[in-house]
């Protein structure tokens, strides 16, 4: 966990999570691009191309009402990449806000947070997400505030674990003989020590928010028709015919879930190997 | 000027039992010390005898469970921490292990400066001369401002570990076993560099440490710990060469001499371990070959020893307990 330079030479000695980032690396910008490369609009249908195969003209074929499913994909692609994204960033910030006020601070307020965080934790989570789903207007921003707020108690608990042992350390204790201010030692001496731990996390979340998404949208629950996402195009297999008979439908959605998923797992582990201060040799 | 005085100073931990029937340990019980300004003040003792605890008592890193720390005149054990925080650049102390003394994501730069902004002691225009002078003044070179920690010697971060230290312009030096982490050469460079410093920059030094001869190496006088008790103070020297409680001897005695022909002196051993304290009495009654029903009844405090005006012992037989 020395610098940057040491954590990529590490980072590298896994081949196949090098193999990895660049996948991700090459789905993110084809997400990010793709208003500029898909071929088609992704909600305009098209009267004459009604479910058709794959061909020269739609590389991924057609859906019942003629709408191009590469384009769909690649929004598809988008849409569950920033409810991922976002989900994660708001539930790492809200674990790593109550994780680090639980760990230093103590007391009543590490009691009051940690057993909201057990409260939240012992909640089955599928069902969780669920009843929230259904009680809000189901939608875009709805499931990335759900995921968000309900996949942060694994981040609090980890960071209140690191700031707990760094509070013993000599380092912060020679920053209170020094009399340093709280919010320099929350922030500055503590915070950084323990956002590696963090970062790698975060990797798993965010996994995890992108299968979440896709099995919310699978169930009518996430993002809603006509909007594209990985987990509404891969609801079209819940008709038998269409799993059977048109795989084009639903084969590349789930195809892409897979791989997204993977991958950020395999850099995730990768990330903690190269940043784990055991590993130096 | 007293510098720093300890008045009763207790710190009772809870080390097990059950919420009915709890058992406490005084891992600091009962110090009265005082301390002179411009003294170089050493604290020896084993493993556990309460000397980390007296040091994290005295720079309110502990709250003491009982008794008062006096700082020029003024009490600070109970002063809010509002209220502390201006008084402790006056204070400060150097941590045994010098590795977690520094936080791995920062530069020495930063390390050393931070402090000194906060308490606005310079500006960010003048830190790296300020940094380059306190590095010049604990013998660092001027290049090592950029350094992470992991990139320096054990005996290099005790430095920027001292110079953090010294930036705030303390009074008083709390040294926790600055050197007892390091190499035995670099012991004596690092024991040097203390003894100038305190000299030129006229602090007040309490130098805690387990090595005999290193303590009476810096000291000007001395403290013997034994079970959270001062057993022992008195001049630095005389300690050594005249100990007027049994367990200050058996610390000599149990030094290894180079001197052949001393090999067969007479010495004091100590039976058995450290063990649980008595509940009343001598705490080294256990293990002391000369002790006898009385010391039951002993209260710990100090008394004067003939000799040296200062020299005070908690043996009751002071001055009859060495072999003469």
């Amino acid at each position: 966990m020395r610098n940057m330079a040491t954590i990529w030479k590490r980072f590298c000695r896994h081949r196949l999570a090098e193999a990895c980032l660049v996948i991700l690396l090459v789905l993110g910008t084809m997400a990010i691009l793709a208003p500029l490369i898909a071929p088609y609009s992704p909600t305009a249908p098209d009267m004459k191309a009604m479910n058709k195969p794959p061909s020269a003209a739609h590389i991924l074929g057609t859906d019942k009402i003629g709408r191009d499913m590469y384009s769909r994909v690649l929004y598809g692609m988008r849409v569950s990449l920033m409810v991922g994204a976002l989900a994660t960033v708001i539930s790492t910030a809200v674990g790593v806000a109550l994780g680090l006020v639980a760990g230093y601070f103590g007391g009543w307020a590490d009691r009051l947070i940690m057993s909201f965080t057990d409260m939240v934790m012992s909640f089955p989570y599928i069902l969780l997400v669920l009843v929230a789903a259904a009680i809000f207007q189901p939608g875009l921003w709805t499931i990335i505030l759900i995921l968000g707020l309900v996949n942060w108690p694994g981040v609090c608990r980890l960071v209140r674990g690191n700031v707990l042992s760094l509070r013993e350390t000599n380092f912060i204790r020679s920053d209170v003989t020094a009399g340093m201010p709280r919010r320099f030692i929350l922030l500055s001496e503590i915070l950084p020590n323990t956002l590696a731990p963090v970062l790698v996390y975060g990797t798993s979340v965010f996994a995890l928010s992108i299968l979440d998404e896709a099995a919310l949208s699978f169930l009518g629950q996430g993002v809603q028709p006509p909007m594209a996402s990985l987990g509404n195009l891969l609801g079209a297999a819940q008709s038998l015919s269409t799993l059977t008979g048109k795989p084009w439908l639903w084969l590349p959605a789930g195809v892409v879930v897979i791989v997204l998923v993977v991958c950020i797992n395999l850099v995730g582990d990768a990330l903690r190997d190269a940043m784990d201060p055991r590993n130096s040799q | 000027m007293t510098m720093l005085e300890l008045r009763g100073l207790r710190k009772r931990y809870r080390t097990g039992g059950t919420a009915v029937a709890p058992v406490w340990l005084d891992a600091v019980d009962g110090v009265d010390l005082t301390i002179p300004e411009g003294e170089f003040f050493g604290v020896v003792g084993e493993s556990g005898c309460g000397k980390s605890t007296l040091a994290k008592l005295i720079m309110g890193i502990e709250q003491p469970t009982e008794g008062e720390v006096w700082f020029k005149g003024q009490r600070i054990d109970n002063l809010p921490e509002r209220d502390r925080r201006p008084l402790r650049t006056q204070y400060q102390m150097v941590f045994q292990d010098s590795g977690s003394s520094l936080n791995p994501r920062k530069r020495v730069m930063d390390i050393i400066a931070e402090p000194m902004l906060y308490h606005r002691l310079t500006t960010r225009r003048e830190a790296p001369a300020r940094v380059a002078e306190l590095l010049a003044l604990v013998g660092l070179p001027e290049d090592m401002q950029a350094r992470y920690p992991h990139e320096l010697s054990g005996g290099q971060r005790q430095r920027v570990c001292l110079a953090r230290a010294l930036g705030l312009k303390p009074k008083l030096l709390i040294l926790d076993e600055p050197v007892s982490a390091l190499d035995v050469s670099v012991q004596a460079q690092i024991l040097n560099l203390l003894r100038e410093l305190q000299q030129e920059l006229q602090l007040t030094c309490m130098f805690i440490g387990h090595g005999l001869a290193a303590v009476r190496y810096v000291s000007h006088r001395m403290g013997v710990m034994y079970m959270g008790r001062m057993v022992e103070i008195g001049d630095a020297q005389t300690l050594f060469t005249a100990p007027a409680h049994p367990y200050t001897r058996a610390l000599v005695d149990a030094a290894p001499v180079t001197d052949v022909t001393q090999r067969s002196r007479p010495r004091t051993q100590l039976s058995g371990e450290i063990g649980r304290k008595p509940e009343y009495g001598c705490p080294l009654m256990s293990r002391c070959p000369h002790a006898e029903g009385a010391c039951a009844g002993l209260s710990g405090a100090l008394l004067p020893v003939p000799g040296p005006l200062g020299h005070l012992s908690a043996c009751m037989k002071a001055g009859g307990a060495s072999h003469a």
